[in-house]
């Protein structure tokens, strides 16, 4: 798990969105049992007191569940899972729109361009 | 806690004392040698002996000297320390103001009268042929004939000492506390003031004491000025009688400036303390 | 009572200079807080006021409700921003000393811990290098199960590698009843692990937020918001 911050947003979105991904790649698997928070706070370099916020937070997205006694685990609901995989997925395209507008190139053209780069690959230039 | 204070300032201390007594008595027995060895006339060697001797004699002295000397800057300087640099160690472990100065106290006190042991003790080495047990021995008994008590001259004189001790070292802490809320900007010149004023008032005081017993026991006085070589039984219990009051007076005004001394530095030490 | 630290009008002055004026702050348990400020801005004098090195001139500072005293120093655990060991002393010493003195010291986790920043016991205070030295205070500092750590620029003038070992420590160290104050001028390297900031500056407080509010607040990182308000 890759824990990097910046310190102008505040931490514990950070820590929310870095957990979700992490649950979306499968690095959390679905059921599994999260580490403590402790550990994962230790593991992130950050205030446990963040980490706790942070899943509580995820908690309330239903992403974590916390067990009476045996800490938190990873939600098994899989179409929560792939509910937010595809917003996920069309955020990224969107930024991808934008990146290509940048270059001059609107929508159909850059769709053009997704579909022939995605079955035969061009060497990147120089 | 106060045992432990005590103990790490034993720790701190201990090293440089030892040492210093080692050489204290490593050249009384040098001194001691040197007297055993004395050549015996027109043997030729008296030239160098006499050379030798001399500086033995001038080292044994210097140490002696020395070794008093170092126990009176230890015992200032240790606590000079605990108020600088260091206090950001003591004055935040969870003890007293009190136990801090005891705990400074007392090795300072057992420190000095080790002191004065070894010292003694190295002067009995370079003396040995004097045979000090007869000696003494014999002094005390004619003591005890005419009618002086040794053993009540010798408590109560070891008592007095103790406290003229004791009342000097609190005085030092005194001053060493109020010096940084004497002098605000310099802690040493503080306490080098604080410790002038405190010591001219301790001298003001106990001439005022002198005085007021010289007129009070004029007569007994003027019978001690001159000892005779034999003396009366009259002379013997004057004697006796200025001793005890010299002795109680100055015993009990020296006790009481060392427990104010005691509240003064508990005082700067305690609320009012202002680490650097 | 859950304010661990609590200050009142705390002012301080030394002759005619004013190092702290009217400070009223608190600090909740088991937070860790950044008592942020340049040189010179009454930090150290403030830490030392908790500590009862220093007498206010006026206002009071309470420790769990109570004023300095041999009962606060035991659940307060200082690090300043000087050593003051003697020279003579062994390492291992230090570590019986504290041993000795505080209950809540943990000998097991002191001596892991400078076996972990490779520090030889045997060593004594004189032939140690100056950072060496600070990380041994550290170590025995964090090894205390203290209810308030105070921790005068624990990350100044120490080599990144010792950096993230300190603030590892003292995240990992962290519990619920235990409030951690870290006062620095370097922000930008430990304001990941602060729950809420203490902006002080020429002895006044400034602001006081939750570190992750403020950056929700300004967009900006704790760090630019400090240098920010303290430029001119």
């Amino acid at each position: 798990m890759q824990w990097e911050f910046t310190n102008d947003r505040a931490i514990s979105l950070q820590i929310v969105e870095i957990v979700q991904k992490g649950i979306l790649s499968g690095v959390y698997p679905p059921g599994s049992s999260l580490p403590s928070v402790r550990v994962l706070a230790v593991e992130a370099g950050v205030n446990p007191n963040t980490m706790q916020k942070a899943l509580v937070e995820l908690e309330a997205r239903g992403l974590v569940h916390t067990q009476r006694n045996s800490g938190r685990t990873v939600t098994d609901d899989e179409r929560l899972i792939m509910k937010l995989k595809q917003q996920a997925a069309a955020s990224y395209v969107e930024q991808f729109f934008a990146d290509m507008r940048n270059l001059g190139f609107e929508r159909a053209d850059a769709a053009a361009i997704l579909k022939s780069q995605a079955t035969s690959p061009l060497e990147e230039v120089g | 806690m106060l045992s432990k204070l005590i103990k790490y300032e034993f720790k701190a201390t201990g090293r440089i004392f030892l040492l210093t007594y080692v050489v204290v008595v490593a050249l009384a027995g040098v001194n001691a040698a040197m007297l055993a060895v004395r050549p015996p006339s027109n043997s030729g060697l008296e030239v160098l002996y006499a050379g030798v001797s001399t500086v033995t004699g001038l080292l044994y002295g210097i140490a002696a000297f020395a070794a008093f000397l170092l126990t009176i800057v230890i015992v200032v300087v240790r606590f000079y320390r605990m108020l600088g640099d260091e206090g950001y160690l003591w004055f935040t472990l969870p003890v007293t103001p009190t136990q801090q100065i005891f705990g400074k106290l007392i090795p300072a006190t057992v420190w000095t009268i080790v002191t004065t042991i070894v010292t003694l003790a190295s002067v009995g080495l370079v003396t040995f042929r004097a045979n000090w047990p007869s000696l003494l021995g014999s002094t005390w008994r004619s003591l005890a004939s005419q009618g002086f008590n040794p053993g009540v001259w010798l408590v109560c004189g070891l008592v007095f000492i103790l406290f003229s001790l004791l009342v000097n070292v609190m005085l030092f802490y005194a001053a060493i506390a109020w010096g940084p809320n004497l002098i605000k900007s310099s802690r040493l010149g503080g306490s080098v003031v604080a410790y002038i004023i405190i010591y001219v008032a301790l001298e003001v005081i106990n001439l005022v004491g002198v005085l007021v017993m010289v007129l009070m026991f004029a007569n007994t006085f003027k019978a001690t000025q001159t000892i005779p070589s034999v003396l009366t039984s009259a002379d013997v219990a004057a004697i006796n009688h200025a001793g005890a009051v010299f002795g109680t007076y100055f015993g009990i005004e020296y006790l009481i400036l060392a427990v104010i001394g005691f509240f003064i530095t508990r005082h700067f030490i305690g609320r009012k303390l202002n680490l650097s | 009572m859950d304010a661990i630290l609590k200050t009142e009008g705390l002012t301080k002055q030394f002759g005619a200079m004013t190092a702290l004026d009217n400070v009223s702050l608190t600090c909740q348990a088991g937070h860790i807080v950044g008592l942020l400020g340049p040189n010179g801005s009454g930090k150290t004098t403030l830490l030392k006021l908790v500590n009862g090195l220093l007498a206010p001139t006026s206002g009071r500072v309470l420790i769990d409700g109570l004023a300095p005293s041999p009962s606060t120093k035991a659940r307060v655990s200082y690090l300043p921003d000087h050593t003051y060991f003697d020279n003579w002393m062994k390492v291992r010493d230090c570590v019986g000393l504290f041993a000795d003195f505080y209950a809540d010291f943990d000998r097991t986790k002191a001596t892991d811990m400078l076996k972990a920043l490779g520090i030889d016991t045997s060593m004594t205070f004189r032939t140690l290098s100056k950072g060496t030295r600070e990380k041994v205070q550290l170590a025995l500092v964090m090894s205390r199960q203290a209810q308030l750590y105070l921790l005068d620029e624990p990350i100044g003038g120490v080599d990144p590698a010792a950096r993230d070992f300190i603030l590892d420590t003292i995240i990992k160290n962290y519990n619920e009843n235990g409030t951690v104050v870290i006062s620095t001028h370097l922000i930008a390297d430990v304001e990941k692990v602060l729950d809420d900031v203490i902006f002080l500056n020429a002895g006044r407080v400034m602001q006081i937020s939750s570190a992750d509010e403020l950056r929700e607040r300004t967009g900006k990182s704790v760090d630019e918001v400090f240098r920010e308000a303290f430029r001119c």
